[in-house]
């Protein structure tokens, strides 16, 4: 293996094993939920870069290895004038680590961008906490929502992380070539588990 | 009997390096030119990087002028309103340090994207604030019987703005170091709640200093 796919491997590796400590990427809040609709879209709960790129990665990933049908980012981004924009978001606190509660999530504004793009399911995730960890890694959180529609139900929730270490391998990718191919690979599972525990993976 | 002693010697340094951190030293607000006259008006308070602690000190400090000045403050829901896709981050170069010629010096970009948003806002005064380096220090004591004991605390580095318009001018600056102890176990509060009063005693430090310097303090408070 080449140093250049062991570093975001091991990253990754050691992200997803502390993560899956305490949080779960994505679980179905009904166990026995079966889907009714097809189509997708993917939304960044916030108005920042990082949230953006990974909402990507996590549409482009679902688009490529689910059955959901999924509206792509440029899509998203024509048909909805003010996006990306800021949406209150499902946590109480989230300076260093996420404090969770689903229930404070701006749903008129959720229900306002699923009537712009008429689909059956919206994800909507947010980057609220990124913080520098040691020399020069750095750590995300995120948390995401999937709603069915017309209802607006959630149906599914998760919290995840992201990061890059930055310094424990030789310096073969630049810093932030590191972070977007983990962000990438973070980005990919997360979709996977949405997939899979939806009942919408690619048989 | 020595290593009792250099132990002792050890936690009394620890003790007095955290009073130095903890203490916040730094600039909770300053003008730039002393005796400045600062007009009564209308103030915005902006976030300054878009993120949760940011948007929460400026949230805080808005409810603070609001609260006990003679200012016109506006909401920042006013802001959203006025200015679509707020907040954003309008501080993407880093501030100078405080032995600078100006600590009040903002870069050229920075500058641009702070008088973009108030041709939208179109206050008197708008106070851009933001903070860095939060995080979590956990510092073990040890004592000459050799028991160890551990603190968690949180930090912040806090700066601020305030520009004046129509002149476009830096006239004011915050730069401090915000910290608070991590609560007893038995207040039963997360580390959010904690950040939070950090930030909101950030905000109080900030807001005690710029009414003191600029006497726009509303009467009877």
């Amino acid at each position: 293996m080449s140093a250049t796919v062991q570093r975001p491997f091991f990253a990754v590796l050691l992200l997803l094993s502390l993560t899956a400590c305490s949080y779960s990427a994505f679980t179905l809040t009904e166990s026995d939920y079966k889907p009714k609709g097809k189509t997708l879209a993917v939304i960044a709960g916030l108005n920042n870069e990082v949230n953006v790129v990974a909402a990507k990665y996590v549409s482009d990933a679902l688009g490529a290895d689910s059955r959901f049908q999924v509206v792509s980012q440029s899509k998203v981004d024509q048909s909805l004038p003010a996006y990306p924009t800021n949406i209150k978001g499902p946590y109480k606190y989230a300076y260093l680590n996420i404090e969770p509660d689903y229930s404070r999530t701006d749903m008129k504004k959720v229900r306002d961008v699923q009537q712009q793009l008429g689909v059956d399911y919206l994800y909507v995730m947010w980057a609220p906490v990124s913080h520098t960890v040691g020399y020069q890694g750095v750590q995300l959180w995120f948390i995401g929502q999937l709603f069915e529609f017309p209802a607006g139900k959630e149906v599914g929730n998760g919290i995840y992380g992201a990061g890059a270490s930055g310094s424990c391998l030789p310096p073969s990718l630049p810093r932030d070539k590191e972070i977007e191919d983990n962000l990438k690979q973070s980005m990919g599972y997360v979709a996977k588990k949405i997939a899979e525990e939806s009942g919408m993976q690619k048989k | 009997m020595k290593k009792a002693g250099s132990l002792g010697i050890l936690r009394i340094s620890i003790v007095i390096v955290a009073f130095a951190v903890l203490g916040g030293c730094g600039v909770p607000f300053a003008l730039v030119e002393e005796n400045y006259k600062v007009k009564p008006g209308t103030l915005a308070v902006a976030s300054g990087t878009n993120n949760e602690a940011c948007n929460r000190l400026a949230e805080l400090l808005t409810q603070e002028l609001k609260q006990r000045s003679t200012f016109r403050v506006m909401s920042q829901e006013e802001i959203g309103r006025r200015a679509p896709g707020y907040p954003y981050a309008l501080m993407k170069e880093s501030a100078p340090s405080l032995d600078n010629k100006n600590p009040a010096w903002v870069s050229p970009g920075n500058k641009g994207r702070i008088d973009a948003l108030q041709a939208q806002l179109k206050t008197d005064y708008l106070f851009v604030v933001w903070g860095e380096n939060l995080g979590r220090m956990v510092t073990t004591t040890y004592n000459q019987h050799g028991g160890a004991n551990t603190r968690v605390s949180y930090h912040i580095d806090v700066y601020g703005r305030l520009v004046e318009y129509p002149k476009s001018k830096a006239i004011g600056y915050s730069q401090f170091h915000g910290s608070k102890g991590q609560s007893c176990c038995f207040l039963f509060r997360s580390e959010g709640e904690d950040i939070d009063i950090m930030l909101k005693n950030s905000a109080e430090k900030i807001a005690g200093k710029f009414l003191d310097i600029t006497k726009t303090e509303k009467p009877g408070k």
